[in-house]
C-alpha cells in the first residue's frame, strides 16, 4: 500500500511550532460570541464581568479555537491550498482531504480581553492505518497555550484526520 | 447535590441550545476563527468540487455550542468545566436544525461528568463528546483560579 504521506513522515514527529502571541480582545471576544449566537452579557460588557470578579470581559469556552487557527495560518493568501487550507503543520501528503479527529481540551483559567496568548504546538506523532473507508493518515498535536507569564492557560491534544 | 440532574438511568436530557446556522453564521464564525476551508462559506467550490450536497458545520463550531451547555450546567451547579473531549461524527449542513444536548453520566458532589452531543432532527448524531466539571469551592483549588480578579473556566 502506498503511504499518504510523501517523504519520512515520521521525521516531523518532534517538530514544535510557536507562534507570535495573540492579542485578546473585547472586539473578538464579542465577534465569537455573537457568530456562536452566545449573548450572555460577560462577553460583551466589561462591568457585568468585573461583578463575578473578572478583569475584563470573558471568552466562551470555545474561544481558543480563534488563537489556535488565527496566528499559525496568518500566511500569503496565494499560499493557501485550493480548498483554503494550509499545511504548514504536517507531513506532505498525496491527498487532499482533511478533517479533524478527536479533541481533548483542558481548561486552567479563562481568557478574558487583555491576555496575550503564545501558542507552542508539538507533533507528537505520524500514523497510518486502515479506517472504515480506506487508508487513513493521523497527525498527532499537542497544544499548550501559555500566557502572558508563560503559565499553561489551556491545555489540547489534537488530532487531524489525512485521507 | 443541586443544579445538575441525578446521574441515575433515567436522568433527564439537558437540552439548553438550538441553533439553525445559515450562511453567514457559517461566515461569521469561518472569519472570526480564521477558519479559510472554502467548505464553510464557498458554496460553488463546496458543490462543484467537494461534491457535497451544502454548506457544512465547522466541527470546531460544534464543539463551542456544546462547550457552552457544559458551562451553563457547571455555572448552575455550581462548578466549573475542567475538560472536553469531542469529536465530530457525522457532516452538519448549513439550515439544519442542531440540538446540543447531554445528559450526566457520573457525579460525586465534587466532580460530575457530562456526556454531550448534537442532535439533527432525524435523531443522527454529528458531534459527541464528554464534559469533566469540578465543584466549586469556597477554596479554588488552582492556583491560578484563586488570583485576585480571576474567575474560573467555565464560569459562564
Amino acid at each position: 500500500m502506498a503511504s499518504l504521506f510523501e517523504g519520512n513522515a515520521s521525521e516531523w514527529v518532534g517538530k514544535v511550532f510557536t507562534a507570535e502571541p495573540y492579542p485578546v480582545t473585547s472586539v473578538d471576544i464579542a465577534k465569537f460570541a455573537i457568530s456562536l449566537g452566545v449573548r450572555d452579557a460577560i462577553h460583551f460588557d466589561r462591568a457585568a464581568a468585573r461583578r463575578l470578579g473578572y478583569p475584563d470581559v470573558v471568552a466562551p469556552l470555545g474561544y481558543y479555537v480563534v488563537v489556535r487557527l488565527s496566528r499559525p495560518h496568518l500566511i500569503d493568501i496565494t499560499c493557501l491550498a485550493r480548498d483554503g487550507t494550509s499545511d504548514y503543520d504536517m507531513p506532505p501528503s498525496r491527498t487532499t482531504t482533511r478533517m479533524a479527529g478527536e479533541t481533548l481540551v483542558e481548561f486552567r483559567r479563562s481568557i478574558t480581553a487583555g491576555d496575550r496568548i503564545t501558542l507552542r504546538q508539538e507533533i507528537t506523532g505520524v500514523e497510518e492505518k486502515q479506517g472504515r473507508s480506506g487508508p487513513l493518515g493521523v497527525v498527532r498535536y499537542e497544544f499548550s497555550y501559555l500566557d502572558a507569564g508563560e503559565e499553561e492557560m489551556i491545555h489540547e491534544t489534537y488530532s487531524r484526520l489525512v485521507r | 447535590m443541586t443544579g445538575l440532574p441525578d446521574a441515575s438511568a433515567d436522568a433527564p436530557v439537558i437540552t439548553a441550545l438550538q441553533a439553525r446556522p445559515d450562511p453567514l453564521q457559517l461566515f461569521c464564525f469561518s472569519a472570526v476563527t480564521w477558519n479559510l476551508h472554502r467548505i464553510h462559506y464557498d458554496l460553488t467550490y463546496t458543490q462543484g468540487t467537494e461534491n457535497l450536497p451544502d454548506l457544512v458545520v465547522p466541527g470546531p463550531m460544534q464543539g463551542a455550542w456544546l462547550l457552552q451547555v457544559a458551562a451553563t450546567a457547571a455555572a448552575a451547579w455550581p462548578g466549573r468545566v475542567e475538560s472536553f473531549s469531542y469529536r465530530n461524527t457525522r457532516v452538519a449542513y448549513v439550515h439544519q436544525l442542531l440540538a446540543m444536548e447531554g445528559t450526566v453520566i457520573s457525579s460525586d458532589g465534587t466532580h460530575a461528568a457530562l456526556s454531550l452531543w448534537v442532535r439533527l432532527e432525524d435523531g443522527t448524531r454529528t458531534c459527541e463528546g464528554v464534559a469533566r466539571l469540578r465543584r466549586r469551592t469556597g477554596a479554588p483549588a488552582q492556583p491560578d483560579v484563586a488570583s485576585p480578579g480571576v474567575a474560573p473556566a467555565g464560569g459562564t
